[in-house]
């Protein structure tokens, strides 16, 4: 899993040099992940390879807005993506405004400043291969093949209950992974 | 607002799962984004659960022998004509400029609460229809202190959010303010009223399917409303 300690360097190469080769480095590695992720949102392959450059190009122009502490640079990079394709095909995702008056900032206590990104991520994917299948099965739907709990439920015909608790039961498990001493809330 | 926020009835975590992936269906994702703008533990969870995201992401497995080169050449030509941004501007936002009543999300679609068009439908009551793309019905409902929602079911999910003042679920007893959501479900059965102690109560509020009224009262008055 060196890849992934070497994209946060290449990332700050990136935003604090504008380095061209760094940046051709991360694009190698993601643009044929982002292709295949981005197949699945569009009809048109043409379409996931321009979206792909699209997102690419999102990278650079935004690489200083890239936060080590808060996310993976997979995660980044799979947040633009997810907001491009929104963006194309429907209206434009609605999201927090940290500059709204509204907008309540977490407890600076709250914050996890020991944050291991990478052990994390190594985490994440062994807990995620570590599901039944069924919840892998709903957890893929909504993550890699663009359904909703409600397209889901239609497609694989069971009851939308059905597909809401496996999805929570995962999320659940992946989430003792993440943050052993942390309770869920919202039930 | 008035006082510091404490948001204690959540999103279910299904739902900012399904929000954090990008496809929670048009009207969910406007309730999510609200919500999570008041409500920092929902925020951090919907995180969380964008790096379930990126595991997706880094698996995905590359197709065919299809050759992204010439992409990747054309895109590194490119890179002079694209503006590079500046990192997120530190601060905190100027305040009493704006309204902040609705989330900058629900503003960008219906202003603020003076602004918006407030459609009276009785003494007490007034709402706006905001049309959506999935067939769901998202609304935003403004009551008055005290007003009492007439004992009703739910034909199909209901998801509310609480933006001004409060409500109370006389059957369940709990207490629902600002940031705080009210999920129910089919099997929900409830009258609710508006607190007393508030100026006014302001909802937003998503439904699946029509509402079951019990009673004369309830059927007149949500036959009314089309509810």
């Amino acid at each position: 899993m060196t890849a992934n300690f070497d994209d946060s360097e290449l990332m700050r190469a990136i935003a604090e040099d504008a380095d061209r080769a760094a940046f051709a480095a991360l694009s190698r590695r993601i643009a044929p992940k982002l292709a295949a992720f981005l197949r699945r949102k569009c009809a048109d392959p043409a379409d996931a390879e321009e979206l792909t450059q699209e997102v690419l190009l999102t990278i650079w122009s935004k690489s200083a807005q890239y936060d080590s502490a808060k996310a993976s640079v997979n995660t980044w990079i799979f947040t633009i993506a997810r907001n491009k394709a929104i963006d194309r095909f429907r209206r434009k995702r609605p999201e927090p405004d940290p500059n709204d008056p509204a907008f309540v900032p977490a407890d600076s206590a709250d914050v996890d400043h020991d944050l291991d990104l990478r052990r994390r991520a190594e985490e994440l994917d062994s807990a995620i291969a570590e599901l039944p299948e069924s919840q892998q099965v709903v957890l893929r739907g909504i993550y890699t093949r663009d359904r909703s709990m409600s397209e889901l439920s239609a497609e694989i015909g069971i009851p939308l209950g059905t597909v809401k608790s496996r999805v929570r039961l995962a999320l659940k498990a992946l989430r003792k992974q993440l943050k052993p001493d942390g309770a869920p809330v919202g039930g | 607002m008035e006082r510091p926020l404490a948001v204690e009835h959540h999103i279910s975590p299904e739902i900012l799962a399904e929000y954090a992936a990008g496809n929670a269906p048009d009207g969910v994702s406007l309730v999510v984004a609200c919500h999570i703008t008041l409500c920092p533990t929902c925020r951090a969870e919907v995180e969380l659960f964008e790096s379930v995201g990126g595991s997706y992401l880094d698996r995905a497995q590359p197709h065919d022998g299809s050759d992204l080169e010439a992409m990747l050449d054309s895109t590194l030509g490119m890179l002079d004509s694209v503006e590079r941004e500046p990192p997120h501007a530190p601060g905190p936002p100027p305040r009493g400029a704006v309204d902040a009543t609705f989330p900058k999300p629900l503003r960008d679609l219906v202003g603020t609460v003076d602004e918006a068009p407030w459609r009276k439908r009785m003494p007490g009551m007034s709402t706006i229809d905001i049309p959506l793309d999935s067939g769901l019905s998202l609304r935003l409902v403004r009551t008055a202190a005290g007003m009492g929602v007439p004992r009703h079911g739910h034909n199909g999910m209901e998801l509310d959010l609480i933006l001004r003042g409060g409500l109370e679920d006389e059957d369940s007893g709990q207490v629902f303010e600002r940031g705080d959501v009210q999920i129910n479900g089919p099997d929900v059965v409830h009258q609710l009223h508006v607190l007393h102690d508030v100026p006014e109560c302001i909802i937003l509020s998503l439904n699946e399917a029509s509402w079951r009224p019990e009673g004369i009262k309830a059927r007149i008055a949500y036959r009314y409303l089309g509810w």
